[in-house]
């Protein structure tokens, strides 16, 4: 019975204490001999229950594991013996470590089967399987997000309905072809009027109004007017759509097209009503101000390219490093300034005339843009203007190089996420398509849906992703409710 | 092995009542998959009924078993699968857990390979798992393609049909190949020295000092400077056009990029030329004169004709194309940047005294120099305001710079490392050349790897044994390249070396008969083949310029003959799994190793710890697929006949020494080469072709199988690589005819080269499947599927082909009944008949 234990445990078990009871355990092909003492350690888990109940029946033995052998008292578990080796390490360690290479989350899985909490899971190994966990959770709300556009609840209203057929055709663009028309009409129509913006500032094309000002050709200014009516047009339209007013209203791009909009208003306001309430050079001064939040429409272009949705995003998630590049320039700035500044005093034609006047050389310098405006002419002071950029070039590049990588894991992730939520739908659609199979010809038993036949808790959750689906409140996406209703039968 | 062997020697299959008695008795079933054992429960396995383990338990004769493992043990309830072993267990714990993961360490495509033995649809695959490997697999995936598009290009090189294509390819290789001799590296540095030559004297034209005045009194040419443009543009003309008539695809040739920009330096110069001339005394010469300086700009594209010799170069160009989405989010956030901080420098800058920022576009300027931190100086802000725009507008445009460069210069370098292993391979390959008694080159189909690794690999493996048959049977109609070298193999082997087949049957006594029916048609086969090829070919000679070591090299080629037979044996069964095995070349290389292994002899053992690195090595040269194919054909041919004429070392070299007399000699042999090389689609064909000279069947049999709807499912659905594995047989008797005659030469010439090889990382996939079973079968069942192939044609011969194979002791003898019964569907009842004789 106890013949060969292939394990080095199973050895040392023998050797250590004889009158031990031991139980002897076949995962997948592979023997094992376990001390129950030493399994009894962690009572919560499957093995120690077997241990502490292999004098009872056989039911109860067999619910515990998939197959008992009486004449050895082998009791037989349909796992991976690879993963149980380290998982068995718990028993003798107090902590696991994952195998190398294994998957995390089916190595979760495993332990959720063993009943070993993975909080025995070593740190190392630990921080792996959340990272792989968060990637997961990134999938699933992708997939959630596609699925949701893929919604078309029949109970809704027909003003539901039609709102939801806006909410698509304004927000998503890869959803139809007007929708893409439509995307593209305001991507020309951000960029036109960008140029207008920038056209009306050259002198040439000004005209000079009744006061002798110069102000925006009338031409310009007719299609600055049409773009803003399109600007306010979409914007609105989003806003009714949107099925949550508040969250459109306060998200970062809505904001942006909300501020690229305002200031032709307010200045229409302004101009119409204002002279009646303030003074002429006010209201001037005032629009003038506005006229610089024009620029907010650029970013409005954002929205169109995921390029700069990555690039807003690294720079979000890199903030800490932003601040440590602005820290370092910071010090390089004033240390640099303040000596340049010192060393310049013994020049007769000084540039350096204070110091926060020299903040601005120490900027140029250390960018290594160099404009040349103000330039050190003593000896020392050219050597501080060296080190100065010498400094300035690291000071840029350490910092700057955690943002990079951040910006590229970012634009890899997207692609990345973009392949697995494809595979993911797709899986769903099989998945469908195997239920709707195995609905038609139930009789056939063997023709059934592959994904099918693991029953019980694993049935509902056929992929990980798909139990984070789950788990999330709104689950009432057609597919979903489809592969549910045909699990029921 | 033991446990198997007692079930053979029993020689009879046990009866379907055996095997569902053994499987109804007990509710697991041990699963030994390449030596590591599973114990698991059929429940389980019935999870997935379709796929292989799946159909396992259904399986209640034995020839249905056979089909799906490769050998199987009734009393210890075993059943042992000859694959890679550390996959399986990712495959078992999806039937355990309904998870497909992937081990971490796996290669992708391995792994898809592994998915399409057990018929696991890839899709299952977790999401976890699944980004990382579609990652790898379209990686892989792209570089197949540009083999493939690299080898369609070769392939365009044919110079058959036009007069004096000798002399043409002559040219062709001496202008466009730099490598290939001696004079084309002086030529390609000549042609470099008159780039640099007429780049020097485009700028030395513009030094006032140099430029003299006409008669107009306007600058022209210093007439010096003028020759020497003039030579030069006669080089490259005169280089473009013997390019241009040596080339074998006119129209190719002219697209080609490099050729557009070699016109585009030659053209102005003659534009030039033609406008002064024509309009020498007519008014509008000031037009005529603007006209021509427009083109003498473009004479500095001249400058590009450099990448034509520069590695660097092309992959920069390649970088460019291929990064262009990134380069366009670079060129997008420096727009943006520009944008707002040249609007943003405007409003503060706008009411200064004498400012130079007049109005946004004016400040795109300023914007730009700044961002990409240049700063002239000749405008810079001067308000607060300005400046603190300025401080900001330097940093985000280092930021906006460094981002998305890194993406860029990663796909350069990816490149640029891709295209340094191709130039080391093409070294490789020349030192090969050089070795030149073994040429034996690989033809590789890369297309169709290609074609099968683009398919989403849908296994649907049938249960209908029937079908699989089908496909065995398209299979074989691509293999008649393959037959066509065995074939003569053994009738020079015979008439040749009656001692050496002497020799061979004490080594393995089954041997003989395996060769002796074959003899018969055979001869009439190495008639026709001698006549072709009409060489003198001296059987006695060979066995004299073999050296000293005649006795001892047959003695080698008996092991060949023993071994290779061996091989099919033990290996028989695993016919389908290469069906559904790779598509990847580097598998293909990696067999010889396991081949060798499987050779009884210890000379042949030797061999076989060094062949261990020639196959890596020929991995490699095979996967840039930068083997010319100009050069390849021959050495094609070299390996073809070396093959079919083992013993004939000698007259094999004699061979190879003069490639041309080999071409023409034996167009027929060049033709199948040609055929398998273009790949799948035309597989069929050549099967026709061959199968026109010395037998109709398989034609015939390619017509049935091309009209049957289930095997072009097949085709479609899971194997594509059909095609591909008489290549693969091909490389094996290449292989094969290596390590007995020059080995030490071979290694000697190429260890150097292959130990950066292997160092590099590149070599890992390959050196990872070394360890995978897989490959190895695609070349046993090649073989086998050639004698069986032969077996067809000569009615007779199928059954003599199988008799000593029964007559061998050991685990494979069963197996190869099975195999035979699945390769010959068309003989089916004979082999049925075969059986019950037993």
């Amino acid at each position: 019975m106890w013949t060969n234990p292939r394990d080095r445990h199973g050895d040392c078990n023998d050797s250590e204490s004889s009158e031990e009871k031991k139980i002897l355990v076949n995962i997948g092909g592979v023997k094992q001999v376990l001390s129950s003492y030493l399994l009894s350690r962690y009572p919560e888990t499957r093995l120690a229950e077997l241990a502490s109940c292999s004098s009872k029946s056989l039911d109860y033995i067999s619910c515990l594991c998939d197959d008992y052998d009486p004449v050895n008292g082998e009791f037989y578990f349909d796992r991976d013996p690879e993963t149980f080796k380290c998982i068995v390490d718990v028993y003798y360690n107090g902590e696991i470590h994952m195998k190398h290479g294994a998957c995390p989350i089916c190595f979760k899985k495993e332990l959720e089967f063993w009943r070993v909490d993975p909080e025995y899971l070593d740190e190392c190994c630990k921080t792996h399987l959340n990272e792989m966990e968060d990637e997961l959770a990134e999938i699933a709300a992708k997939v959630k997000l596609i699925l949701d556009d893929l919604n078309s609840d029949p109970s809704l209203s027909r003003w539901q309905k039609s709102k939801i057929f806006l909410w698509k055709l304004m927000e998503k663009p890869e959803s139809s072809l007007q929708a893409r028309v439509i995307a593209i009409l305001s991507f020309l129509f951000i960029l036109i009027s960008s140029v207008v913006m920038c056209m009306g500032t050259i002198p040439e094309l000004q005209v000079e109004d009744a006061e002798g000002n110069p102000v925006e050709h009338p031409t310009l200014e007719v299609i600055e007017t049409a773009c803003i009516c399109w600007f306010t047009v979409e914007y609105l339209l989003r806003l009714i759509s949107s099925p949550n007013k508040l969250h459109f209203v306060l998200s970062f791009m809505n904001i942006i097209d909300f501020m690229a909009i305002i200031p032709f208003y307010v200045v229409l306001t302004l101009t119409s009503l204002g002279t009646a309430m303030m003074e002429l050079a006010n209201v001037q001064q005032a629009v003038q101000a506005l006229r610089i939040m024009r620029i907010a429409r650029i970013f409005k272009l954002a929205r169109h390219s995921s390029g700069l949705q990555t690039l807003t995003y690294a720079l979000k998630r890199s903030f800490k490093e932003l601040g440590l590049l602005l820290l370092y320039m910071g010090i390089g700035i004033f240390v640099f300034s303040a000596l340049g500044y010192t060393m310049e005093q013994s020049h007769p034609e000084n540039m350096f005339s204070s110091i926060p006047q020299s903040f601005w050389w120490a900027i140029i310098t250390m960018t290594t843009v160099g404009y040349g405006d103000i330039y050190p002419k003593t000896t020392l002071g050219r050597c501080n203007a060296a080190i100065s950029f010498l400094c300035g070039v690291i000071a840029i590049a350490l910092p700057i190089h955690p943002i990079i990588n951040n910006f590229v894991i970012f634009y890899n992730k997207q692609k990345v996420l973009e392949t697995a939520a494809k595979h993911e739908l797709e899986l769903l659609a099989l998945q469908a398509n195997e239920d709707a199979l195995k609905k038609s010809s139930r009789k056939v038993h063997k023709t059934g849906g592959v994904l099918a036949v693991w029953d019980g808790p694993m049935r509902a959750s056929n992929s990980d992703t798909h139990l984070l689906l789950q788990e999330e409140p709104a689950q009432g996406t057609p597919l979903r409710n489809s592969v549910d209703s045909s699990t029921q039968l | 092995m033991n446990k198997s062997g007692s079930r053979s020697t029993s020689s009879l299959p046990p009866e379907p009542v055996e095997i569902i008695r053994s499987k109804s008795c007990c509710r697991r079933v041990r699963l030994n998959v390449g030596g590591l054992p599973h114990e698991v429960l059929w429940r389980t396995l019935d999870r997935l009924p379709r796929t292989r383990l799946g159909r396992l338990r259904d399986c209640n004769t034995h020839s249905a078993l056979m089909e799906i493992c490769d050998d199987y043990n009734l009393e210890d309830n075993e059943y042992f699968f000859d694959r890679h072993p550390g996959a399986f267990t990712s495959i078992l714990n999806f039937y355990r857990t309904g998870k497909l993961h992937m081990m971490e360490e796996m290669c992708a495509l391995s792994f898809s390979q592994e998915l399409d033995y057990w018929g696991i649809d890839e899709i299952y695959l977790e999401s976890c798992c699944q980004a990382r490997y579609h990652q790898k697999k379209e990686q892989m995936n792209e570089e197949l393609k540009r083999e493939a598009d690299n080898l369609k290009e070769r392939e365009g090189e044919e110079f058959d049909n036009t007069c004096c294509a000798e002399k043409r390819k002559k040219l062709w290789d001496l202008l466009e190949k730099p490598s290939s001799s001696v004079a084309a590296k002086i030529l390609a540095i000549i042609s470099i020295l008159f780039i640099v030559l007429s780049t020097i004297a485009l700028s030395l034209n513009t030094l006032p000092e140099l430029q003299e005045t006409d008669e107009f009194g306007q600058t022209t040419d210093n007439p010096k400077l003028a020759h020497v443009e003039a030579v030069c543009i006669a080089w490259f003309t005169m280089e473009y056009l013997l390019r241009f008539l040596s080339s074998p695809n006119k129209w190719k040739f002219f697209k080609g990029p490099l050729n557009v920009i070699d016109l585009l330096a030659i053209l102005p110069y003659y534009v030039t030329i033609f406008l002064t001339e024509s309009n020498k005394s007519v008014l509008q010469f000031q037009n005529v004169r603007r006209v021509v300086q427009i083109f003498r700009i473009m004479r500095i594209l001249r400058i590009l004709k450099l990448a034509r010799h520069s590695t660097g170069l092309q992959s920069l160009g390649f970088t460019l194309r291929r990064s262009y989405n990134e380069l366009g989010l670079l060129i997008l956030f420096l727009a943006m940047g520009i944008m707002i901080f040249s609007s943003l420098v405007f409003f503060a800058e706008k009411d200064e005294e004498d400012t130079k920022f007049k109005s946004i576009p004016a400040s795109f300027w300023w914007a730009t120099i700044t961002m990409t931190t240049v700063g002239y100086g000749d405008i810079y802000p001067k308000t607060l305001l300005g400046k603190i725009v300025g401080g900001l507008c330097c940093i985000a445009g280092v930021l906006v710079i460094a981002l998305p460069i890194p993406i860029i210069v990663n796909n350069f370098s990816e490149f640029y490392k891709e295209q340094k292993r191709q130039e080391k391979a093409i070294k490789r390959r020349e030192a090969l050349e050089r070795a030149k008694r073994n040429g034996s080159i690989v033809s590789m189909n890369m297309k169709d790897a290609f074609a099968r690794s683009v398919e989403l690999m849908d296994v649907v493996i049938e249960k209908d044994g029937e079908s699989i048959g089908r496909k065995e049977k398209l299979q074989d109609n691509h293999l008649s390249p393959n037959r066509w070298k065995w074939t003569p193999k053994h009738a020079v082997l015979e008439t040749n070396s009656n001692k050496s087949f002497n020799a061979s049957e004490h080594c393995s006594p089954s041997k003989i008969r395996t060769s002796s029916p074959q003899h018969l048609n055979v001869q009439k086969l190495e008639e026709m083949y001698n006549k072709m090829a009409k060489t003198q070919s001296q059987p006695n000679l060979n066995t004299k310029d073999r050296g000293s070591s005649s006795k001892g090299s047959k003695q080698r080629d008996e092991i060949e003959m023993g071994s290779m037979p061996g091989n099919t044996t033990r290996e028989g069964t695993v016919d389908m799994k290469s069906q559904s095995s790779i598509d990847s070349y580097i598998s293909c290389a990696t067999d010889f190793p396991e081949s060798t292994r499987f050779s009884h002899s210890p000379v042949a053992c030797l061999p076989g710890r060094l062949m261990a690195n020639p196959g890596l090595q020929t991995t490699l040269e095979l996967e840039p697929m930068l083997v010319p194919i100009s050069a390849g054909r021959p050495a094609g041919h070299g390996s073809v006949q070396e093959f079919s004429s083992n013993p004939e070392g000698s007259r094999h070299g004699l061979f190879s020494d003069s490639p041309r007399g080999l071409r023409f000699s034996n167009p027929l042999k060049a033709h199948s080469f040609k055929v398998n090389f273009r790949g799948g689609e035309a597989g069929t064909s050549s099967s026709m072709q061959m199968g026109a000279a010395p037998l109709s069947e398989s034609s015939a049999y390619s017509d049935r199988s091309l009209l049957s709807p289930e095997v072009s499912i097949y085709n479609t659905a899971s194997s594509k690589t059909p095609p591909k594995s008489p290549e693969s047989m091909s490389m094996t008797p290449a292989i094969f005819t290596f390590h007995d005659t020059s080995i030490n030469k071979y290694i000697d010439a190429d260890t150097d080269d292959e130990d950066h090889l292997q160092d590099g990382s590149d070599s890992s996939p390959s050196k990872r499947l070394l360890d995978n079973m897989s490959p190895k079968f695609s070349v046993s069942s090649g073989f086998q599927r050639g004698t069986n192939h032969l077996e067809m044609s000569q009615r007779m011969l199928g059954q003599n082909c199988m008799f000593p194979l029964e007559g061998r002791a050991g685990s494979g003898q069963e197996n190869h009944v099975a195999q035979g019964r699945r390769v010959a569907p068309g003989e089916r009842g004979r082999t049925n008949t075969f059986d019950e004789s037993l």
